[in-house]
């Protein structure tokens, strides 16, 4: 049976992106046919084998 | 900072909900299975630290003052959870409760200034507060 669902969808939790990462999904679409994991960073987040890059004390000179 | 669950029939529900709020472009997101039952239960023990990390991210980049949590019935993460008991509206919405209580109880250690909203979403999008 082909699935209804098409992708997960792995975006950044940054407030200026989440509209424009739906609205894009939309123009492809996609509405109601992704699943979504969002967290800070997207792939870098999911990547980055030093945490504390991320989430240590030099949070401030990263643009997330 | 909306936590909110991966299910693909409530992302747009979930969309439309905070821009009804007028909220967009106002919430940063953090979108897990199950949402505050990923972030809470024993089940899926490896996934809380990764969510309080990225939440003490949004406070500290983004200013955040509030989290919002929206939990959705019939979810997948939930069944989980629930294990091999029957799964049924009751105990889904036990499941709910405890994911809310464990959690509200939980920020308020880690971050009390933080407020917290609490929503039970269903698939017609109706809202019920906690």
């Amino acid at each position: 049976m082909k699935s209804k669902y098409k992708a997960m969808v792995l975006s950044c939790m940054d407030p200026r992106f989440q509209h424009l990462v739906y609205n894009y999904l939309k123009k492809k679409k996609l509405t109601g046919k992704y699943s979504a994991f969002t967290i800070a960073g997207a792939a870098v987040g999911v990547t980055q084998s030093n945490g504390a890059i991320l989430y240590g004390p030099k949070i401030s000179t990263f643009s997330l | 900072m909306v936590l909110s669950c991966m299910d693909p029939r409530f992302q747009h529900l979930v969309y439309n909900y905070l821009k009804k709020k007028k909220l967009t472009g106002k919430y940063s997101a953090f979108t897990i299975a199950g949402a505050a039952v990923g972030v809470t239960h024993n089940k899926f023990k490896q996934w809380h630290k990764t969510f309080y990390n990225n939440l003490a991210t949004s406070i500290q980049l983004h200013k955040i003052e509030k989290l919002i949590v929206i939990n959705h019935k019939d979810c997948g993460a939930a069944k989980i959870a629930n294990g091999k008991k029957e799964f049924n509206v009751t105990n889904e919405k036990k499941i709910h409760e405890d994911s809310f209580s464990k959690l509200k109880k939980e920020i308020k250690k880690r971050f009390p200034k933080l407020k917290v909203e609490l929503n039970l979403m269903s698939l017609e999008s109706k809202i019920t507060k906690f």
